[in-house]
């Protein structure tokens, strides 16, 4: 470290400490590249514990329904190398992890990621070649978790609002009413 | 693997279409809405890939609007390396590609821009971005590409901003009583190597 404050070391497998973040872990961003080398940043979240430790080097993320662009799948499909970054609620600390994908729709991984018996449309299968805790100074000057800075409703136009001003032929009233369906009936 | 999708066409046949409002609302420079957002926000993560195709994803962070919209095509990130490593910066040099996702804590969509991305030391850059007289130590310049909403499934999923869903403290143990079981495993490591290596060579 270049200024000497102390950091985890990275290691090449899932330590105890890295398992146990990953277990209540319910949110991480995952960073791809497409064959040109085009970056992409996609979140990724559920229940804490979500992603499945299969062993100490292997990782399932389950890829649940979202808008169907599947721009981070594809990335994969073209370039199989992956940066994950996992959150965990109320801590400045991540786990920030590189390895391999795949995509899988064995229904061994599929069964192992179901949510209430539904499992996930496809699964990201990971070969972690290093993993490391780190301090999170982003997370703390940014007072992330800090409820009392959190913006309240009404605070920031809602994506209806958004979409029907960069889209002329949404309305809100319309929009925001499918989105609403969206997101109660369409999560799993 | 015994079922891996390894082909474009298979994986978009898996998924069947994009849904209409993700098809349409990708904007190729910052509306309104975008800026607005980038101006409240305290926190992104940055995609990088390095030339051989190692990606990272790097979070950065700090007072909301830390990132400057010069225009509807221009960011400023300031870069305030602190015990950061340099692994994102590295990979910008290498290929210039970057997938920026913000965050606005308490709001349930993100906003994703992704554009090219330089590192400068230009004063003027600096000093746009200086937080409380200080000016980072670089700035990274993207010109925006691509700029969408993210829809909110993945933070409603996992109630990100639910301070009931916050692990509590002890819950997860302290950096230092990692670094420290760390240095331990690796000491008893060292331990057994030196024995085995005794009992092999010095038996005699």
């Amino acid at each position: 470290m270049g200024n000497g404050s102390a950091a985890p070391r990275a290691e090449s497998r899932l330590d105890r400490h890295c398992r146990a973040f990953i277990a209540r872990s319910p949110f991480l961003v995952m960073a791809t590249a497409d064959g040109q080398g085009r970056c992409d940043a996609s979140p990724k979240g559920d229940g804490p514990g979500f992603v499945h430790v299969l062993d100490d080097r292997t990782l399932l993320i389950p890829d649940r329904i979202g808008n169907n662009r599947i721009d981070g799948l594809q990335n994969i499909v073209a370039k199989p190398q992956v940066g994950l970054l996992f959150l965990l609620p109320g801590h400045d600390i991540t786990l920030r992890i590189s390895g391999r994908a795949g995509i899988s729709t064995d229904q061994a991984h599929l069964a192992a990621t179901a949510h209430q018996g539904k499992p996930p449309r496809t699964v990201i299968v990971v070969a972690v070649e290093s993993a490391r805790l780190e301090p999170g100074q982003a997370l703390r000057d940014a007072a992330f978790w800090d409820t009392g800075r959190h913006i309240a409703k009404g605070d920031f136009p809602s994506l209806a609002r958004i979409i029907s001003d960069q889209v002329a032929e949404l309305g809100e009233a319309e929009t925001a009413e499918r989105l609403a369906q969206s997101y109660r009936d369409r999560l799993y | 693997m015994t079922e891996t999708i390894a082909d474009p066409a298979a994986l978009r046949a898996h998924y069947g279409s994009v849904s209409r409002p993700a098809a349409l609302k990708q904007l190729s420079r910052l509306d309104q809405h975008c800026r607005h957002f980038i101006a409240r926000s305290p926190f992104l993560v940055m995609a990088t890939a390095a030339a051989e195709g190692r990606c990272d994803a790097s979070p950065k962070g700090d007072g909301p609007g830390f990132v400057v919209v010069q225009d509807d095509r221009t960011l400023l990130i300031p870069d305030r390396t602190g015990n950061n490593r340099v692994d994102s910066l590295e990979n910008i040099v290498a290929n210039p590609q970057v997938g920026l996702l913000f965050f606005l804590p308490g709001y349930q969509e993100t906003l994703r821009v992704n554009g090219r991305a330089r590192i400068s030391t230009d004063q003027a850059l600096l000093d746009a971005t200086a937080h409380a007289g200080k000016p980072p130590k670089a700035v990274i310049v993207v010109t925006v590409e691509e700029a969408y909403m993210h829809c909110g499934k993945a933070l409603i999923r996992s109630r990100l901003w639910d301070p009931e869903r916050h692990v509590a403290k002890g819950d997860f143990p302290s950096l230092g009583r990692i670094i420290a079981d760390q240095i331990k495993e690796a000491d008893v490591a060292e331990t057994e190597r030196m024995i085995e290596k005794e009992y092999r060579d010095e038996l005699y």
